[in-house]
């Protein structure tokens, strides 16, 4: 009993990873392929990375902010305080 | 004393990611601070010349200057370039998965030479409408910038030229492609964190050698969870690290189980608690003040409504049974998901399982969302500005944010990525307010406590957070705004304590998974009232995120949407 236990337990995790790769290669990718085009494109040209968690995992939200500080101290409204 | 404060996981933690901090903190300061304030002044006074020259439009000239300002990045200074190293996660890769780690000098060749006539189309295109944008700047100069005409062909003749710019981002970094090897970076993190977690262990009265035995397996997984989410379909589709590390996870523990030799590593709180304390170095406090009041309404006026509400409709209306699996949904939802979820999550105690059911609503409405909301912004006719308002202040993660705001245009990105940020920075008020919340209450009793009651249960680690953000606050409101970028944003933080944190989230996901019996998880989910709040919430959200976004943006201060 205790070896077919460990046999089943094993047969258990070959058919889920199957079922994990299957989807990991091939549900997935297709899933993606039927977002927009041109925001495929985008995300890929502009190299975003879209798994960001957290806006400092992301240089183009950290660009972002630095990029509003200056502009309103370009514009000199006040769109954030000078120090 | 075992249960003495100073042996406990919290203080453990506190002072791991407290001495990861200030390691870095003084590492960059005190080897890079001088030769980076030398490179920004010159880049300074042309940024400042450009707006002086020119107020009635950003020229091509100021465009010039904060490309070069904002490429002086921390992390790419010789303590960056180390510690950078050190924290790698396998890279990106689209066909052949060996990629991710390793390039050899022949193979980063083909790759640079098969860019090399994209990049050289690139180059001359970018030229070619940099031109057409100074001959349509000098013509709005000939009138003095009082041509409202010509300074409008002129704005777009920049903008054509910028998004030209932006999108060479992938051929250039194609085109510059280096050979890499990646294994001697993992080893040495690896040693790194079971330096740092054996001595916590050891110090917390375990044994160190049964921490570090099952610490090689768990950190395997965590490798191989980051070298899932590297593939280029999956990276579009913004499923990170979080998503595989849990699977992977669950996968073994409910089929072959977890062994007995790796539990001694599955050191889930203390791996989130010292990632709970880097993350307060990110919460600059500051930077809430980005956009203005609009921003401040959007992100931290709508979120708590949101946040309030949604937690009592799940506990007066859906009747969610446990107030912590409800909290921790109703923050992830309002807050910025995933991140908001662990936060959350650790300062109520929830359990393993209520965070991964909400990181999984978190990451499957993120993925959707990104999609759909440029769409229906589009379809709508909604404005650049609102539209990156609307989704900053919605879509959960801040990846997916950039993403869905670079599909609508520049401006919605940079107006969508910084409301992300500035609701980033809501979590540790949060998380805070969540820790008082429950001690008072006492989840289990439903009856009031004491003060000295309430700083027995209090979560200790929010404090090292709280610390933290208090303390990197202070030091990024000592800066200019162009140090604060290269050597805090792009160096301590963005460079190295942020990596180390995510190494820490990815540990703590991979031990969530290895230890969670799938039935327990399904039992959260009867009847779908996770679900249910998530959908409810968000869609409350949704609408009053909208609401509130265009009566801030364009009828309270209009001027400040007009100058973005």
């Amino acid at each position: 009993m205790e070896k077919q236990s460990v046999i089943y337990q094993w047969f258990k995790f070959l058919f889920f990873a199957t079922i994990l790769a299957l989807t990991y290669l091939y549900v997935l990718p297709a899933l993606a392929s039927t977002y927009p085009r041109p925001m495929l494109q985008k995300i890929s040209d502009q190299d975003i990375d879209a798994r960001a968690l957290f806006y400092t995992e992301s240089d183009d939200a950290l660009r972002a902010y630095y990029f509003l500080r200056l502009e309103g101290q370009r514009t000199k409204k006040n769109l954030t305080p000078t120090r | 004393m075992k249960n003495a404060f100073y042996r406990t996981e919290d203080f453990a933690a506190i002072v791991a990611g407290g001495a990861i901090l200030l390691l870095a903190l003084i590492l960059f300061f005190t080897c890079h601070h001088l030769d980076v304030k030398s490179e920004q002044q010159p880049l300074i006074e042309e940024l400042q010349a450009a707006s002086t020259e020119n107020s009635a439009f950003k020229s091509v000239a100021w465009y010039e200057a904060f490309d070069k300002l904002q490429a002086i990045e921390g992390e790419k200074k010789r303590v960056g370039i180390i510690l950078k190293n050190l924290t790698d996660k396998p890279g990106g890769w689209k066909k052949n998965p060996l990629e991710s780690m390793s390039l050899n000098e022949r193979a980063a060749e083909e790759i640079s030479h098969s860019a090399a006539e994209a990049y050289d189309q690139y180059i001359l295109e970018e030229e070619m409408l940099k031109e057409q944008a100074l001959e349509a700047e000098a013509n709005a100069r000939s009138a003095d910038y009082t041509e409202q005409n010509l300074n409008n062909k002129a704005e777009e003749a920049i903008d054509i030229w910028r998004e030209k710019k932006a999108a060479g981002a992938s051929v250039v970094r194609k085109y510059k492609t280096k050979p890499y090897s990646k294994w001697s970076n993992l080893l040495m993190l690896f040693l790194f964190f079971a330096m740092i977690f054996g001595m916590a262990a050891r110090w917390m009265h375990n044994a160190m050698a049964p921490f570090l035995k099952g610490f090689i397996f768990v950190f395997a997984i965590a490798t191989f969870s980051h070298f899932l989410a590297g593939q280029a379909s999956i990276k579009e589709m913004g499923i990170g690290y979080a998503a595989w590390a849990i699977l992977v996870g669950l996968l073994i523990s409910n089929t072959v189980g977890t062994s007995s030799w790796i539990k001694p590593a599955l050191q889930t709180e203390l791996y989130i608690k010292t990632g709970l304390v880097i993350l307060g170095a990110e919460i600059l406090m500051s930077k809430v003040l980005a956009i203005g009041l609009p921003g401040i309404f959007v992100a931290w006026v709508v979120t708590p409504i949101v946040l309030i509400s949604t937690y009592w409709f799940g506990q007066k209306i859906i009747k969610i049974p446990s107030k912590t699996l409800n909290m921790t949904i109703s923050a992830d939802m309002s807050v910025c998901g995933v991140s908001a979820a662990v936060a959350t999550a650790a300062a109520c105690k929830a359990t393993k399982e209520e965070l991964t059911l909400a990181v999984g609503l978190s990451m499957v409405f993120t993925s959707v969302m990104m999609v759909v909301m440029p769409l229906a912004i589009n379809a709508m006719g909604i404005p650049e500005v609102l539209g990156g308002a609307w989704m900053g202040g919605t879509i959960d993660a801040t990846g997916a944010v950039v993403a869905a705001g670079a599909f609508l245009g520049n401006d919605a990105l940079n107006v969508a990525a910084t409301i992300k940020m500035i609701q980033n920075i809501l979590i540790g008020v949060i998380a805070f307010g969540v820790a008082i919340y429950f001690t008072r209450m006492g989840a289990e009793t439903g009856k009031k406590v004491g003060l000295s009651e309430i700083w027995k249960r209090f979560p200790k680690f929010v404090l090292g957070f709280i610390g933290a953000s208090i303390i990197f606050s202070l030091v990024y409101s000592l800066m200019d705004e162009h140090m604060a970028y290269s050597l805090l944003d792009q160096g301590v933080i963005g460079g190295f304590s942020s990596r180390i944190r995510g190494w820490l989230f990815c540990l703590a996901f991979v031990s969530i998974g290895l230890s969670t019996n799938f039935k327990e998880l399904k039992s959260h989910f009867t009847g779908g009232k996770p679900f249910i709040l998530y959908v409810c919430g968000q869609t409350f959200n949704l609408m009053l995120t909208l609401l509130v976004a265009y009566i801030m943006f364009y009828l309270v201060f209009p001027e400040i949407t007009e100058s973005i």
